[in-house]
Order: C-alpha cells, then structure tokens, then sequence
C-alpha cells in the first residue's frame, strides 16, 4: 500500500505500470494520451491489493485515473 | 471510459463492455466522489425513490440509479446517462460496465474482435440516413 507525494511521482507508460505493479489497482495522474484520447503515460499517485482503500488515498485528485494492472480472471465473474 | 460527476470531478476507468447489460455501472464509493451522495445510501428504514432492484447473472441484486453528467469514450460523448450505482466484485479487475444504454443514445456500432484482443466503437450518424429515406 502506498501514496506517492508529488515531488515523488514519476512519469511511467502505462504498460511499465502493469509490469512494476502486478495484481494491485492503481491511480495515476494521465500525462500522455493516444490519437483516440486513451492514456498511454501519467504518474502513479497510490496503488493497492484492495479498491476501497485506494480511494482514501486519492480524495483529493479531482481528475483521476483507475485500472487494475492484472488480467482479468476467466471466466468473468460477474 | 472517462466520467465526468455532478460536481465537476473526473475520473476515468477501464471499462468491460458487456452488451446483455441494460444499464452502465458505477461503484457507489466513485459514484459519491463524483457528487452523486445519494449513491452510497445505506439505510435501512427509508426507501430512497432512486433505488431499484437489479437482477444480474449471479442474482438480484439492489442499485442506485444516478445520471451521469458526461461519458466519454474516445471521441464519443454522452451527456446526462444514466448509471446504476453498485458494487462488482474486485475480482473482475474492473470497476465500470459500458451497458446496452451508452449504445442506444449515442447510436454508435461495436465491433469486437476476439482474436486481436480489440474492441472499436463507432459512432454513425443516422440522421444522414432517415434524410436519404425521407428523400
């Protein structure tokens, strides 16, 4: 579990994210976007196992961006 | 899918498209992050009027419904969609499901190609169409 300051963020492509931090979901700052708007780059500002308590570490971003670096499990469960 | 809430918060997820869903679907923590408090409404006593009861594939299921103020995925935009506030499973590895509605309102085609891992969304413009039908 952590939350980077903002002098401690880096800037990171989105597939190094996924390599560094496997399994976890993370919240970054976007920095780059592709032709059709997607991210491709930003800065990771928290990550966690759990979604629930990556959001207490990200109430004060108004702009945010949340994924989670592991494949998805098949079959789905939904 | 990038969202943007009632007091002005934007927040973007990656998104599972699922077509046998009706309606869009949101965490109710996000929910509540992007303005909508009525979301994350827990008691027991009173019967908020946005709540509605959901059947899913695993069960039923209760869910708030919100109306989003702009969806974006792409270059298509959404305004005023409405959501359905509920908690899927952190298994999934996804936190909002793009529903049946955002393709019905914005009349947009989707096209998924399995073998290349790739989903591609279009928007077509069938006003062009019923004016060469009116023609």
């Amino acid at each position: 579990v952590f939350a980077l300051a903002e002098e401690d963020q880096q800037e990171l492509s989105i597939s190094k994210m996924r390599e560094l931090h496997k399994n976890r979901w993370i919240a970054i700052t976007v920095t780059k976007r592709d032709k059709n708007g997607q991210p491709t780059a930003g800065k990771i500002v928290a990550e966690d196992v759990d979604r629930y308590r990556l959001r207490q570490n990200i109430i004060k971003y108004n702009d945010i961006c949340i994924f989670y670096s592991g494949d998805p499990p098949f079959p789905l469960f939904l | 899918v990038r969202l943007k809430g009632r007091n002005g918060s934007v927040r973007e997820y990656c998104a599972l498209v699922d077509q046998t869903s009706d309606y869009c679907v949101i965490p109710r923590v996000d929910a509540y992050r992007l303005g909508y408090p009525e979301a994350s409404h827990d008691d027991l006593v009173t019967t908020p009027a946005n709540l509605v009861m959901v059947s899913t594939a695993t069960g039923y299921a209760q869910g708030m419904m919100i109306v989003m103020q702009l969806v974006e995925i792409g270059g298509i935009k959404v305004e005023s969609l409405p959501f359905l506030g509920v908690d899927l499973p952190q298994v999934m590895g996804y936190d909002v499901v793009v529903g049946r509605n955002f393709f019905e309102k914005t009349e947009s085609r989707l096209e998924i190609d399995f073998l290349a891992r790739k989903i591609k969304i279009t928007k077509e413009n069938r006003n062009e169409e019923k004016d060469e039908e009116k023609k």
